[in-house]
């Protein structure tokens, strides 16, 4: 058990907060060490980490500007979209700053709350009045001031509680699967399967699994995987229009004009763009072709507008991105900072995967937005969000180092 | 424990894996993707062609097509409900169509419609209802010159006249216009929005027509008409030295914007081309001209004239039913004498005078550039027995058309000459190159200049002391011949039916202008073609030489 031994050598900082359970795992904890443990990090220290969210941050608004302004589908004011995605990247961004500079361990030890906040407020959609039904599902929470989509909080809260569990518990793999692991998924996913969001609950199946196997493993969460897809199965079975884009997705020629047309269009997107694209502004598909070109359909756009080139480079972006969170998780030393960074990546990337599959037809479409550049106001604030905590992980990473120094070779 | 780096190894292939599918999908798309890319944007919409313009010699406008406004719904978009707020601006039966439910996806509303009930219709923003931009052929003189113009269909295809004529040059083959379709169903235009808004080059006819003279001519043409309660009438001005027609009216008229009018032949028809009539008198000058041409007549030979002459199976009698006494040859003309023209015309060889009024242009169509031009009737040679050359001499027993008589006294007036008349100065097509150009054709020698000059000479006197003085005017020197032509039905001359007649040109000494003006069945009394026609040349006339002054003093 050489790595567990390893591990305990480290400074933990969460310690002390991990619900009276003090000294199995640490026995290094002292409060006096975030006085002196005081690096000389800035915003400047990771900068890749905040900066290529803001590069694509910009383009998406560039993108929605260059839709908007030639009067994609019902789109009224020319450059209302763009300044409104502007005001979120600019909240967002706040919002960045703010978690920046509160300690991890406050959220640590309020992720359970946060997290059952989070739960009922997703449940709250459920309750005529304060719901907002769109397009036969009720995802908008309506507080009269302020309208938006509680599972992004959700997604957000259990990532933070599931990392929080997951170091907390001391079960082996298994009974941490069934007991623990299981459990925050099934809950969490309770009032979104009445929602109903599919493409939400795929978002917090993969965090809650991915979180679990990185943590304790891929054996359980892989026997789960058969349970689970015969559960979906039933679930897409049950819903008409769920059926119709898995049937979309495997022949989308099987009805160009109707259930195929969407992945159709996006596809034609793609090949208009050619390899260097028609230049902005230029594209066909934005006319009414591509529904939600601005939302779910902005990677495609992309993809006519700018080219091969173009698409290369936001995948490429998007890559660099996560490179430099794994170096971040390379860096971590503790068990919760490093399943925290993998949950605050893969709920950043998960988004994207289902978001370019579905725009790609490799995935039944699901009507989730491309992190960063798609627009969207709460969706935008909370990638924001988690860039925040990211940056803040790298913070206190580089405070223990500049303390401890680097020790791992 | 260490990190475990497993599961990040699966972004790498995911990321390489969203690589390799974008460059397939950007460079090596399914051939059915890259079909749909090809077919789905673009769409050709048909442009209704600019049909080509009309003008005069003088540059005015006399046809030409403009931009309106159709509507038509798409009962996919369509509303019912919304047919309530049209009520007032299309009539009832089209009201009642479009509120209930409809086929399709084009029911058209409303054709061409007038500016302003256009801009209404398109005020109120109807969802589902769509503008489409046709052409509509105007003639901004209304009747003035109808005849000659013609007029087109609906689909902007000339139907009579010189847009019949002249419809391969005038009409515009829709042209197309690449659009950028939404999948809303709205279209739009690609390119430069101005490419479409500038005027291109439009096609254009010449006429050689003036239309004061014209006007001037319809004017009395249609006094004369209701004052002698005629049934038809026509009037054509040449100038006799190249063939090209200065005016030709005709009598009734209809008004070419008015397409109602379309379904009436009788005023549609162009008397001046497209009826024939037996001449009377007006045909003596040319008759005799040939005459003396050929040796049948000299000028200084008298004739006895009867009231009436019989010639073997028929009776050629004077109109004035009155002897004449005797009578030079010139004064048969002057006087307008039947039976001495009879003389003259029994003299004739059939066969030569045949051959020589098919040399002045009668019994076959004009190469004039219209349509519906007839070609008259001279009886065939063996027909010719009896009393029928006798009557041919006085113009009856043949049908000529007033362009063929107007034709033919051209020669007379101008030296000798057949000149082919010509209607149409100049005609460029869309290219702006000039596809005819009108002028004088002169077809061959008839008649010596002296013979001209006697003749001339007696239409001068007939003005001045003949049956053409109450066409005598002070403002110019004309010369006249009249002509009171009888209209026969089924074979038998009827009493009361008659054609009026009068050919003159002026000024004597230097012929400008020949005017006929042909009367058809005066009914209110009056009938001999100088008291008919006449009064309405004296004031053609003159109401011509009022704008030849008018033009001298601008010129001062």
């Amino acid at each position: 058990m050489l790595s567990e031994s390893y591990e305990v050598d480290y400074w933990d900082p969460f310690a002390t907060d991990l619900l009276g359970e003090p000294g199995e795992t640490d026995d290094f904890t002292d409060g006096l060490s975030q006085d002196f443990a005081k690096s000389k990090w800035s915003l400047r220290s990771n900068f890749a980490l905040w900066t290529i969210p803001l590069i694509l941050s910009c383009f998406g608004i560039l993108m929605i500007a260059s839709l908007t302004s030639q009067g994609g589908s019902g789109i009224t004011s020319p450059y209302g979209l763009p300044i409104k995605q502007l005001l979120f990247l600019m909240l967002g961004f706040g919002a960045m700053i703010v978690i920046c500079v509160i300690p991890l361990s406050y959220f640590w030890r309020m992720s359970g709350f946060f997290w059952v906040c989070s739960i009922l407020l997703v449940g709250a959609t459920l309750i005529s009045g304060l719901g907002v039904k769109v397009g036969g599902a009720r995802r908008w929470l309506n507080l009269g001031f302020i309208q938006f989509q509680p599972l992004e909080i959700l997604t957000l809260a259990v990532t933070i509680h599931m990392a929080n569990r997951l170091c907390a518990s001391r079960l082996d793999a298994k009974q941490c699967f069934l007991k623990m692991s299981l459990l925050i998924w099934f809950f969490s996913v309770l009032f979104p399967l009445f929602q109903p969001d599919f493409g939400g609950i795929i978002l917090l199946t993969g965090i809650c699994m991915s979180m679990h196997v990185v943590n304790r493993g891929w054996e359980y969460p892989l026997k789960a995987a058969v349970f689970l897809l015969s559960f979906f199965a039933l679930m897409i079975y049950t819903a008409d229009y769920r059926m119709g884009r898995i049937i979309a997705f495997l022949d989308p020629w099987n009805d160009p004009t109707k259930s195929g047309f969407q992945i159709i269009q996006g596809l034609v997107a793609f090949n208009n763009g050619g390899i260097l694209g028609m230049g902005l502004g230029k594209g066909l598909q934005k006319l009414n072709y591509l529904p939600a070109a601005h939302t779910d359909y902005i990677f495609p756009v992309i993809g006519e507008e700018f080219g091969l080139l173009g698409t290369i480079v936001v995948i490429a972006l998007y890559s660099f991105w996560t490179w430099k969170c794994y170096q971040l998780y390379a860096r971590s030393r503790d068990q919760a900072r490093s399943v925290l960074i993998w949950g605050m990546t893969v709920s950043i990337l998960f988004p994207l995967f289902i978001n370019l599959g579905g725009v790609m037809k490799l995935l039944p479409l699901s009507g989730t937005p491309l992190p960063f550049v798609s627009a969207g106001g709460t969706a935008l604030v909370f990638m924001w969000v988690r860039v925040g905590f990211l940056l803040r992980i790298d913070k206190e990473l580089s405070d223990h180092e500049a303390r401890y120094g680097v020790l791992d070779g | 424990m260490r990190s475990r780096r497993g599961p990040w190894v699966v972004f790498v292939f995911v990321f390489a894996f969203l690589a390799w599918k974008l460059v397939e999908y950007h460079c090596f798309p399914d051939p059915r993707v890259y079909a749909q890319s090809q077919r789905q944007y673009w769409s050709r919409t048909p442009i209704i062609g600019n049909r080509g313009y009309i003008q005069d010699s003088k540059g005015n406008i006399l046809a030409l097509s403009t931009s309106v406004s159709s509507f038509f719904v798409d009962p996919k978009r369509w509303s019912p409900s919304s047919a309530s707020s049209l009520i007032g601006l299309l009539p009832q039966n089209i009201i009642q169509k479009i509120s209930g439910p409809l086929e399709g996806r084009y029911v058209r509303i409303l054709r061409k419609s007038a500016p302003e009930l256009g801009q209404k219709i398109i005020d109120l923003n109807l969802e589902g209802l769509y503008e489409e931009k046709e052409k509509k052929r105007e003639y901004p003189n209304n009747a003035l010159l109808s005849h000659v113009l013609g007029y087109c269909d609906f689909d902007e295809n000339g139907q009579a006249g010189v847009e019949l004529a002249w419809d391969s040059t005038l009409y515009e083959p829709p042209g197309h216009r690449i659009l950028i379709r939404q999948t809303g169903g709205r279209s739009i235009a690609i390119g430069d929005e101005r490419d479409y808004e500038k005027e291109p080059e439009i096609s254009s006819v010449t006429l050689t027509i003036d239309l004061r003279i014209q006007y001037v001519i319809e004017k009395y043409l249609d006094e004369t008409m209701k004052l002698h309660n005629a049934k038809w009438g026509a009037v054509l001005c040449m100038d006799p030295k190249t063939g090209a027609i200065l005016s030709m009216a005709s009598w009734p008229t209809f008004n070419p914007n008015n397409r109602e009018e379309f379904s009436h032949p009788e005023k549609t028809l162009n008397n001046a081309v497209g009826r024939a009539y037996e001449p009377g008198s007006t045909f003596k000058p040319i008759f005799m001209g040939i005459a003396i041409e050929d040796g049948l007549v000299r000028t200084n030979e008298t004739f006895q004239c009867q009231a009436r002459l019989k010639v073997a199976d028929g009776v050629i009698t004077e109109a004035y039913k009155r002897a004449m006494g005797t009578l030079s040859t010139s004064q048969i003309l002057i006087k307008s004498s039947n039976v001495g023209m009879a003389q003259i015309g029994i003299r004739s060889k059939p066969l030569d005078m045949y051959r020589s009024l098919l040399n002045w242009g009668f019994g076959k169509v004009g190469d004039i550039e219209l349509k519906g031009v007839e070609k008259g009737l001279i009886l065939s040679p063996g027909q010719w027995r009896g009393v029928v050359p006798a009557n041919i001499s006085i113009g009856q027993g043949l049908a000529v058309t007033p362009l063929q008589l107007i034709t033919a006294m051209a020669a007379v007036v101008n030296g000798g000459e057949y000149v082919s008349p010509y209607i149409v100065q100049e005609a460029r097509n869309s290219s702006g190159e000039i596809v005819y150009q009108g002028r004088k054709n002169m077809i061959r020698e008839l008649l010596t200049p002296e013979t001209c000059s006697w003749l001339r000479k007696t239409m001068r006197d007939t003005v001045i002391e003949g049956t053409g003085r109450q066409a005598d005017t002070p403002f110019t020197e004309l010369a006249v011949k009249t002509g009171t032509a009888q209209v026969a039905e089924k074979g038998k001359y009827v009493p009361g039916r008659y054609v009026a007649s009068i050919v003159g040109f002026w000024p004597y000494e230097n012929p400008k202008y020949l005017t006929l003006i042909v009367v058809g069945e005066p009914r209110n009394g009056k009938y001999y073609g100088g008291e008919v026609a006449g009064p309405a040349l004296k004031k053609i006339v003159e109401g011509m030489a009022d704008l030849e002054s008018f033009d001298n003093g601008k010129k001062l």
